[in-house]
């Protein structure tokens, strides 16, 4: 009976603007790419439908959200339920580098999710076809940065070229589904709780 | 022909009857569609007072085509605000926002296929909004604000072959041009888009608001289908950033978005594009709530199943030019109830501030003519609401933050609630004044939205309103 329950894997995909989000996106939904794609203003989103383990099969839910900062207080709103988080710079941006962290932070701080220390995170370090020169960040800092935020798997893509794009979305949809087998099985702590509890007795004694 | 355009030229006597009845009036119904809008241009292009403009553009059609357009829009909007030293494009100092800028302009213009005249247009794009923001420093750029700028350029460059022949024309003229679309553009963003100009998003989510109150108004059970009462409407926000150019582009004369702009600018009303998206869901609405059923199983929450449904709709119907034809003809139709609907949040709840183009410079038939000291008091109101509402999110925020590690620090936990335990037992033998002047002196920052939320829950968001 749970077989024929439709599998949906929530995937959200954050990173400064520019990174590339709405290209990978694009890239692995419709293996399409367009140096013309629009700014993203607000959140989209593409499904595609995989098949995990054999003969079963999921939808792939990719939500695409804004990079610009001023839209983060926005795009949080679509944080919950994710099973798996995207997280992108551009191999020849620093600064975008340099956020992977701050994006992170802001996910688990307003995704809600059960557990944060076993969330699934995967990085992508897009913009590889680009010359060499032009390259900011070494694969050496890359992969010290996915090993200090807990070991994150870390890809080296290129949208536009078409490089590592599907072996990356295919871990990220085996962790997507992993995520929300473990999400299904198990007893949810209930962290809402915890927060109501501190907060209304801090009420109590100030009101006093 | 000529006979017939006589009759209607624009005199002091006939604009009596144009105010009361629409001009279609006039013309007999069997006329086609094409010579209906030949005869119209024909009016417009006789006409030299602004009122009578005002109407023509307000009604079916709009200005018609851009030769026209361009002066109409140049005519109405230097009738809403007076600039001082227009000429004023040679500011140095970089905006912190042009990088943002320069990302947007790379992918504008992609629905204009030649690429030579595409260059053109986005180097204009880029000169126009930075000189916007060097121009006027305290506003921020948001993504979306190159869509409307672009409009504005097709209004004056939708014309590939003189455009790509201008670098050969004399270059005062190319300058004069220039300095037209300057104008317009820095009116437009002055006189209606403000509210979204600030260093936060707070004021456009405000603004969306208005479209849940109106559905609630006008449509009780939809707002309930819709879950109005439980989620926010952001899936409205790139339409009303973007005043719709994001997602219905200008692709030739008759697009539809001509017809919006026009609407706006005649009614010199913000309102218009929170009518129309609000007047899209009420005729969208069987199909929308089909959608809703058909969706439901395959989202995570109902934020995420309203924002898919609609923009699923959206997509839809924007392929479909004669249904926003249709929405609006309703949107004219229904203007003035629709805004006297709206009157009452926008006063009583102040869900709007005080300094929004919505209550000031685009609340609809203005008969003021601003000028920049004016705007500049405006602005400066309205950076300072902006800031005292991000301020309060943002320690809000931190608070969180402080929580979610405490939670998630099982030591720190223990740590923090061994101190409360000690701070309470001190408490109570020492003067029980102590702990509250220490609180109030230090006055830590992530404390502070507590602090007035526990005193004052409400009134402290819009104390600052006034
Ligand atoms: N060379 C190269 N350029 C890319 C690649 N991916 C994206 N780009 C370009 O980078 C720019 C930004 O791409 P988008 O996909 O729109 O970026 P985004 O992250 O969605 O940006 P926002 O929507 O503003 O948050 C575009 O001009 C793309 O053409 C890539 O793999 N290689
Ligand atoms: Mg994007």
């Amino acid at each position: 009976m749970s077989s024929k329950k439709k599998t949906i894997l929530k995937v959200i995909i954050l990173g400064d603007s520019g990174v590339g989000k709405t290209s990978l996106m694009h890239r692995y939904v419709n293996d399409k790419y367009s140096q013309q794609y629009k700014a993203t203003i607000g959140a989209d989103f593409l499904t595609k439908e995989i098949n995990v383990d054999g003969d079963r099969t999921a939808t792939m839910q990719v939500w695409d959200t804004a990079g610009q900062e001023r839209f983060q207080s926005l795009g949080v709103a679509f944080y919950r339920g994710a099973d798996c988080c995207v997280l992108v710079y551009d191999v020849t941006n620093t600064k975008s580098f340099e956020n992977i962290k701050s994006w992170r932070d802001e996910f688990l701080v307003h995704a809600n999710v059960s557990s944060p220390e076993s969330f699934p995170f995967v990085i992508l370090g897009n913009k590889i076809d680009i010359e060499e020169t032009k390259k900011v960040i070494s694969v050496k800092s890359a992969q010290d940065l996915a090993k200090s935020l807990g070991n994150i798997p870390l890809f080296l893509t290129s949208a536009k070229s078409s490089i590592n794009v599907d072996p990356a979305f295919e871990e990220i949809a085996r962790s997507a589904l992993q995520q929300n087998q473990n999400d299904a099985d198990a007893f949810e702590e209930d962290f809402n709780d915890a927060i109501n509890i501190q907060l209304d007795g801090e009420a109590d004694s100030c009101a006093c | 022909m000529g006979s017939t355009s006589d009759s209607y030229s624009s005199s002091q006597e006939t604009l009596a009857t144009l105010e009361s009845n629409t001009i279609y009036d006039f013309i007999p119904s069997y006329i086609n569609l094409g010579f209906q809008k030949e005869l119209k241009l024909k009016i417009i292009r006789d006409t030299t007072n602004p009122v009578v403009l005002e109407i023509l553009g307000s009604e079916k059609f709009g200005f018609i085509e851009n030769k026209v357009r361009s002066k109409c829009w140049h005519c109405l909007l230097s009738r809403q605000l007076r600039l001082e030293n227009s000429r004023n494009n040679d500011v140095l100092i970089d905006h912190p926002d042009e990088n943002q800028i320069n990302l947007d302009v790379k992918r504008s213009f992609s629905f204009v296929e030649n690429t030579k005249h595409r260059d053109f247009l986005k180097d204009l794009l880029s000169r126009i909004i930075i000189g916007i923001f060097r121009k006027h420093p305290k506003l921020r750029y948001y993504q979306g604000y190159h869509d409307i700028v672009s409009l504005f350029i097709l209004v004056w460059h939708s014309n590939e072959e003189v455009d790509l022949s201008l670098s050969t024309m004399i270059l005062s003229a190319v300058d004069a041009q220039f300095d037209t679309v300057f104008e317009c553009v820095e009116i437009f963003t002055l006189v209606y888009l403000r509210d979204f100009m600030m260093n936060s998003l707070d004021f456009p989510i405000d603004q969306l608001k208005l479209i849940s109150h109106l559905i609630k108004e006008k449509d009780p059970d939809l707002y309930h289908s819709m879950k109005l009462d439980k989620i926010s409407p952001f899936f409205a926000i790139s339409s009303i950033l973007t005043f719709f150019s994001h997602d219905l582009k200008p692709t030739n004369e008759n697009s539809i978005i001509w017809e919006i702009f026009d609407l706006i600018i005649s009614k010199n009303s913000s309102f218009i594009p929170i009518l129309i998206f609000t007047n899209f869901i009420l005729m969208q609405k069987q199909k929308l709530i089909d959608q809703i059923n058909l969706n439901t199983e395959n989202f995570d929450n109902e934020t995420d199943l309203i924002h898919a449904s609609i923009q699923q709709i959206l997509l839809t119907s924007i392929s479909n030019e004669n249904f926003f034809f249709k929405i609006m003809t309703i949107t004219r139709l229904n203007y003035n109830r629709d805004v006297k609907l709206l009157s009452k949040v926008l006063f009583d709840s102040r869900i709007i501030n005080c300094g929004s183009p919505l209550l000031t410079t685009a609340k609809g038939n203005n008969k003021t003519l601003f000028d920049t000291k004016d705007i500049d008091n405006l602005i400066d109101k309205q950076i300072k609401i902006n800031g005292t509402r991000k301020n309060i999110r943002q320690t809000n925020t931190r608070f969180n933050i402080v929580l979610y590690h405490v939670i998630n620090n099982k030591h720190l936990l223990v740590k923090l609630s061994i101190l409360v335990g000690l701070l309470a037992i001190i408490s109570k033998f020492s003067n029980r004044n102590l702990i509250w002047e220490t609180y109030h002196k230090t006055k830590k920052v992530w404390l502070d939205p507590l602090h007035c939320l526990l005193h004052n829950p409400t009134s402290y968001l819009y104390s600052n309103n006034n």
